[in-house]
């Protein structure tokens, strides 16, 4: 599932929406992000890291190092987990605002680590024309896949 | 005593949340240092394929979509265009004027005929895939270290127009930062032709073009720091000037499109709209070797 929600981001979506591809959201980060709803944060830290690793290596342009997305899937996971159990938050509507915030602290530490290997895209233009729509497109298909990975969640493999 | 367990279970994830961040610490140091690179390798080998099969396959159905999708705009715009062309079939001396600019302009830039530029040798690639993040003006494309392409290589497009730098090499596949990104610089110059391609003689401009984000434009490269006086216009053409060496000299990259005065600097800066189309990258070449490399 991982596999093909990496490849489906990074790979079809790019080829299906030439001309808008900067919008494309971050599917895998809303699995993430679900699953850290869902389940027990160990749980959840692994299938983060997993996530990560399979971005990485899947990832066009290949120019972050292997572990730096697991790096950043872990530290939403772990947010979100614990942001999971605060009662003001809680209800079915939770995962939207919660993906909001995911969407934007990975963005956002996503372009600090850029800045930290040497990649000068820490400025305004990026901030204001790309991380802010993605977030907010992130934030509005959270309810389809949060929907999707709960219905997949409950899915039990019939006993012979 | 509830409270106590309670601790020790959050110690307990916390224990466990800082061992997986550990971990990712670690492949991220272990590939810094090229421990991994055996690895990516072999990934790379085998994701590759599918990687292509999910981004023609996207395309395709991107094609197909448009097709259904514009069907009546297509129509509509059909018949615009068939009146459009008879105004232009109409007025065949402007045509043939412009025909003539161009062939003047390809003369004029030698890439074909330059002795200089017969010593390139070049790679033929094909582009797969255009970076998904949003943040980074970037390409990928499908020859790597196998096929001699090292990082830093420039990369033209098939008319010689340049359009980026190799950033990083896998053994069957590259991917290049094009000339609109932050992180890309070209060491340039100026010059000027007028109305009938002649090259004007004026003192060209050396400068610094660095990609800048901008969205909705095609306007993505600025030259920053020119002097107050220096003779630089709107329309002035852009060429690399292959100072530092990263960059053979005299590659086309654009025209000027706008010249201003830097915010409380008496400096100026210019806009640079690139002639090669970065959007619909389809076929490049990158340059292996050139003259003084």
């Amino acid at each position: 599932m991982l596999l093909l929600t990496a490849l489906l981001q990074n790979h079809f979506l790019p080829g299906f929406l030439p001309g808008v591809s900067q919008f494309v959201p971050d599917l895998v980060l809303l699995v993430v992000v679900s699953w850290s709803l869902l389940l027990e944060v160990r749980l959840a830290l692994i299938s983060a890291f997993a996530a990560g690793i399979i971005l990485d290596l899947v990832s066009a342009p290949q120019i972050y190092p292997i572990g730096l997305t697991a790096f950043l899937f872990c530290l939403v996971a772990l947010m979100v987990s614990y942001l999971g159990q605060n009662p003001f938050i809680s209800g079915n509507l939770r995962s939207v605002p919660v993906a909001l915030l995911s969407a934007l602290v990975y963005r956002i530490t996503l372009l600090l680590a850029e800045r930290v290997l040497g990649y000068n895209n820490f400025q305004p233009a990026v901030i204001v024309q790309v991380i802010l729509p993605v977030v907010v497109i992130d934030a509005a298909l959270m309810i389809l896949v949060y929907g999707l990975v709960r219905f997949l969640s409950r899915i039990k493999v019939p006993r012979e | 005593m509830f409270k106590k367990r309670y601790n020790s279970e959050v110690a307990q994830r916390l224990t466990f949340a800082a061992l997986m961040l550990g971990l990712s610490l670690v492949l991220m140091i272990a590939d810094f240092t090229g421990i991994l690179r055996p690895v990516e390798q072999v990934t790379s080998t085998l994701l590759i394929p599918v990687e292509n099969a999910s981004h023609q396959l996207g395309s395709n159905l991107s094609r197909f979509s448009d097709f259904w999708g514009d069907n009546e705009k297509l129509r509509t715009e059909n018949a615009s265009l068939r009146e459009d062309l008879q105004t232009a079939l109409a007025d065949q001396g402007k045509v043939a004027e412009l025909a003539n600019r161009v062939d003047q302009l390809e003369k004029q830039l030698e890439f074909r005929t330059n002795p200089e530029n017969r010593k390139y040798t070049v790679v033929n690639a094909e582009v797969s895939n255009q970076d998904a993040s949003g943040i980074n003006q970037g390409i990928t494309i499908n020859k790597g270290s196998n096929d001699g392409i090292n990082r830093g290589m420039p990369v033209v497009n098939t008319a010689g127009y340049l359009v980026g730098r190799v950033v990083s090499v896998e053994t069957k596949k590259s991917n290049v930062f094009l000339v609109s990104d932050n992180n890309v610089g070209v060491n340039v110059y100026t010059q000027r032709y007028d109305t009938e391609n002649k090259r004007v003689p004026i003192q060209s401009v050396d400068g610094t073009a660095l990609g800048q984000f901008q969205l909705g434009t095609r306007d993505k490269i600025k030259i920053g720091l020119i002097q107050p006086d220096a003779d630089i216009k709107v329309d002035d053409w852009v060429f690399t000037n292959g100072k530092g060496g990263n960059y053979p000299a005299n590659l086309l990259i654009g025209r000027i499109t706008k010249v201003s005065s830097q915010d409380g600097q008496p400096e100026k800066e210019a806009v640079v709209r690139p002639i090669a189309d970065l959007e619909h990258l389809q076929e490049v070449l990158v340059i292996t070797k050139w003259g003084t490399s």
